[in-house]
């Protein structure tokens, strides 16, 4: 009996030090890579949701940001990389916008390097949806012949640059998304191809 | 006379041009005087946020949250009272982007106006790489979804728990030990896990008299985590989760192990405490799954557990020279009624579009071995939501108890409860 103790015991001592090695030496160090903003609104729409309600991505400080999405990566199982992308997203989304009024939004359609469609489904699909529909509930329907889509170009592109809350949201789109990249003429496109999918 | 206009003249514009540049320049100072004080207040906004953001640049960091509710319930067996008070600070630091410490408290009031203070969970998490965290201390237990992710108040869409997974139920609560938390790619598909090897759960048992005859019959499995192990083996699990596309998330979790009576008392716990001499190892193992599926507005929710406690290597015995004055069963069981504790739930919840509310049904049930615990409870609940953290529900439970002999206990709760 003992000596069938000892012989578990230490199966088990070194089975459970076989795999923390293993788990600790044959996957890649800790990346130094910096978090994807564009990529880091969509995880964020697609695992926070996951157990509780989305929070405003405004709701607190950058650095409040930093341990609460650490804590997070604990609690939902997210890889490190998602863990700095939802940050840079989250972060972004507390970069204030440039104040530029509707009057002074100077876009030229030459000047983005990306299609409408691209934009929309690198940043925008993460939490309006494929359809347009919203991914979660309170985000607008685009499709609605009242919703968002029924503003004219001027006031949609001066909430996209400078962030908006809809009405019965409980939480506001950041500026640009929350990715900071986009240029205004990424944006108008974005908007012509909304116009063009959603829009009935 | 031409001479004396032409020099009037000249005075005159002279003094004319002198009385323009005097103010213009006695303004030209104003402004740049105002220029300068808006530069120096400038300057000193910008030596404040880089201060500030050089604090923020330290390695470690300080972060606190955590969630606190109250409650008020009308039962249809009782009086209606603000029956529950509860504040749940959680603390995390972190150093670098390498370790986390976190805890968790949990403070509530009794009805006899005293304060309950436990701590839900205390360990440190070092990320060993992208995809493994390695924890230890004391954790909320991974087995399932509602006990390490939905339990606390604003996250949970009604106010009670589903039947079987609070305390004492099907559901393992904590655990003390070691843990491997993290998630990897599958494929097209995300996965995440969790497994751990700890302390291990402890047994209370109870003496009951059937007919003219003592039983000794296994009360409750004890989950929470404790700082021995009475049984000398450790207990292992975990849970498994894959997320085939955005949405849907299966899981499936399982847990085995050695577990020892470690309380026992005479008549049930109200009874008198047993001493215990000597008891058996029991088989102690676990088993779930559960699943999310969230479709715009709507989501839905299911999760089974079932714990089992096997035949003994040997039966309990209690100290016979301490035994109460009033007991008059044996001092000696070399059998112990054991079994299985089943819990199931299944939640569906949908958010009004373009309102705060939300609609939630839930029906949930738990079965033990001993028919007078077992119920099944259905609750219907109106959610509204003040922030996406803050949420007041109103729900009417329905609790059906099994046995004729128990009440059943049907209640309409309000629960307001704060995400921080």
């Amino acid at each position: 009996m003992k000596i069938s103790k000892f012989i578990t015991s230490k199966l088990f001592g070194v089975s459970s030090m076989a795999l923390l090695l293993s788990a600790t030496f044959l996957t890649p160090a800790l990346a130094e890579a910096k978090g994807d903003a564009a990529k880091g609104a969509q995880k964020w729409a697609n695992n926070c949701a996951r157990c509780h309600n989305m929070r405003d991505p405004k709701e607190f400080s950058d650095a409040y940001w930093d341990t609460t999405v650490m804590h997070m990566r604990l609690r939902a199982g997210l890889w490190g990389v998602d863990e700095r992308d939802i940050l840079a997203f989250l972060q972004a989304s507390n970069t204030p916008a440039k104040k530029v009024t509707v009057k002074s939004v100077s876009v030229d359609l030459a000047n983005s390097g990306l299609s409408g469609e691209a934009v929309y489904k690198s940043t925008c699909i993460a939490c309006h949806g494929g359809d347009g529909k919203g991914a979660f509930p309170g985000t607008p329907d685009f499709t609605k012949s009242k919703g968002p889509l029924s503003k004219n170009d001027a006031e949609l592109l001066s909430n996209m640059i400078n962030g908006f809350q809809s009405p019965g949201s409980p939480m506001a789109m950041p500026p640009r998304g929350g990715n900071v990249s986009l240029t205004d003429a990424d944006l108008k496109a974005v908007l012509g191809y909304m116009r063009t999918t959603f829009e009935k | 006379m031409n001479m004396k206009k032409s020099k009037l003249k000249c005075c005159l514009l002279a003094l004319s041009v002198t009385a323009a540049i005097v103010p213009a320049a006695v303004y030209a100072d104003n402004q740049t005087d105002n220029l300068r004080q808006q530069v120096d207040d400038l300057q000193s906004q910008v030596d404040r946020l880089e201060n500030t953001a050089a604090e923020r640049n330290t390695d470690s960091s300080f972060h606190m949250a955590g969630y606190g509710s109250v409650e008020y319930a009308d039962p249809d067996s009782g009086n209606a009272a603000f029956n529950k008070v509860l504040v749940a600070p959680i603390i995390h630091y972190n150093y670098q982007d390498w370790l986390m410490f976190e805890t968790e408290f949990e403070l509530s009031n009794t009805a006899d106006g005293g304060t309950e203070l436990a701590l839900e969970y205390a360990s440190i998490n070092l990320f060993l790489n992208d995809y493994v965290a390695l924890g230890v201390g004391k954790f909320l237990s991974p087995i399932g979804q509602f006990r390490q992710n939905l339990h606390p108040s604003w996250i949970n869409k009604a106010v009670s728990a589903p039947a079987g997974f609070g305390h004492g139920g099907a559901a393992p609560l904590t655990e003390t030990g070691l843990q491997l938390r993290g998630g990897f790619p599958l494929g097209e598909m995300r996965a995440n896990y969790a497994v751990y090897v700890g302390n291990g759960p402890t047994l209370a048992a109870a003496v009951e008299r059937q007919g003219g005859d003592y039983e000794l019959a296994i009360e409750e499995v004890e989950t929470e985590g404790r700082t021995s192990d009475p049984d000398g083996k450790k207990s292992f699990g975990g849970r498994l989760g894959l997320l085939p596309f955005p949405g849907l998330e299966i899981g499936i979790s399982a847990a085995k192990g050695k577990a020892t009576v470690t309380e026992a008392f005479a008549g049930g716990h109200d009874g008198p405490e047993l001493d215990i001499e000597s008891t058996g190892e029991f088989d102690y193992d676990v088993i779930g799954a559960d699943f999310r599926y969230g479709w715009n507005n709507l989501e839905l929710r299911g999760e089974y557990l079932k714990t089992e406690i096997g035949e003994g290597s040997s039966g309990v015995e209690f100290h016979s020279d301490d035994l109460p004055a009033d007991y008059t069963g044996p001092a000696e069981f070399d059998d112990v009624e054991v079994g299985q504790w089943k819990a199931w739930y299944l939640q569906a919840a949908y958010k009004i579009p373009s309102t705060s509310f939300e609609v939630v049904v839930r029906t949930s049930e738990l079965q033990t071995p001993h028919s007078g615990e077992n119920y099944s409870q259905r609750t219907l609940g109106l959610n509204y939501l003040f922030a996406p953290h803050v949420v007041v529900k109103l729900n009417y439970e329905i609790k059906d108890y099994d046995s004729s002999g128990a009440d059943d206990d049907n209640a309409v709760r309000v629960q307001l409860a704060y995400g921080f």
